[in-house]
């Protein structure tokens, strides 16, 4: 079946790798970004009859790009449009990780948010609405404690159901 | 619109250990937008874990921010205690 590509998106120190670790295993390469001294990991990950390659993108606040790290994340989300970004998100900082949700919402990429650590945040007395919040943006919210493997199957589920939902979109991007 | 008159002070002078409310960031809005990114935003609470003649480790939630001391200057915060 045709290859899809999902691109880990989100705040250093969120999380992302174990997200990455948990969905692709042992199938990873790790090699760098063309001319860059930024590592670059990718994963195979399988969606029912579909293969997905997931690409762990570095670590950063906005797509701004004034760091090397933000520059290779927005033109892989720009340039190689992937066909759906998870947004990896610390729950316990919600506010500040909220900034990259709110460009990548504005890019139009098929997005799911993965509210990491909610485990932390139930240790500090937090309260998730998730259905406000997936209300709010429009798009599917995973809970997750991924150090745990909480919430994998769920993330699983809903890339699938994405995927299912909007297939072979205008792939290739801009030149 | 008028706001209560609040004491404020640059970050830079807070000193550590200092819990403060981030007021406003003067100067460049570059750096003002780049802050913002990083989850400095006014009505933040910051903490000083380290003040090294004006270059700054701060803490924002569980995030730990280096500041250098033009930044730290350029950031008016209020004491919260």
């Amino acid at each position: 079946m045709a290859d899809l590509t999902i691109a880990l998106a989100g705040n250093p120190n969120v999380g992302k790798s174990t997200v990455f670790n948990a969905l692709t295993g042992m199938r990873q390469h790790v090699g760098n970004w063309p001319g860059k001294t930024v590592e670059r990991k990718e994963g195979q990950l399988t969606l029912g009859t579909h293969t997905a390659t997931i690409v762990d993108l570095p670590g950063t606040y906005s797509l701004t790009a004034r760091s090397l790290e933000e520059q290779i994340a927005r033109d892989f989300i720009i340039r190689e449009r992937p066909d759906a970004v998870v947004n990896v998100l610390d729950v316990a900082n919600l506010e500040r990780n909220l900034y990259l949700t709110a460009q990548l919402l504005e890019m139009e990429v098929p997005l799911v948010l993965v509210l990491n650590m909610v485990d932390v945040a139930d240790a500090r007395g937090l309260k998730l609405d998730q259905p406000a919040l997936a209300a709010a943006l429009g798009v599917p919210v995973v809970m997750m404690a991924a150090s745990r493997g909480q919430g994998m199957d769920e993330l699983k589920r809903v890339l699938s159901q994405l995927i299912a939902s909007a297939p072979a979109q205008a792939r290739g991007g801009i030149a | 619109m008028m706001q209560p008159v609040q004491r404020t002070l640059p970050l830079a002078m807070a000193g550590t250990g200092a819990r403060v409310r981030l007021v406003e960031v003067t100067g460049n809005q570059r750096s003002a937008r780049r802050l913002a990114e990083l989850g400095m935003i006014p009505g933040s609470h910051l903490t000083i874990m380290n003040d090294h003649g004006g270059t700054l480790l701060i803490a924002v939630g569980d995030t730990r921010l280096a500041l250098g001391a033009g930044v730290a200057h350029s950031v008016l915060v209020s004491a919260l205690d």
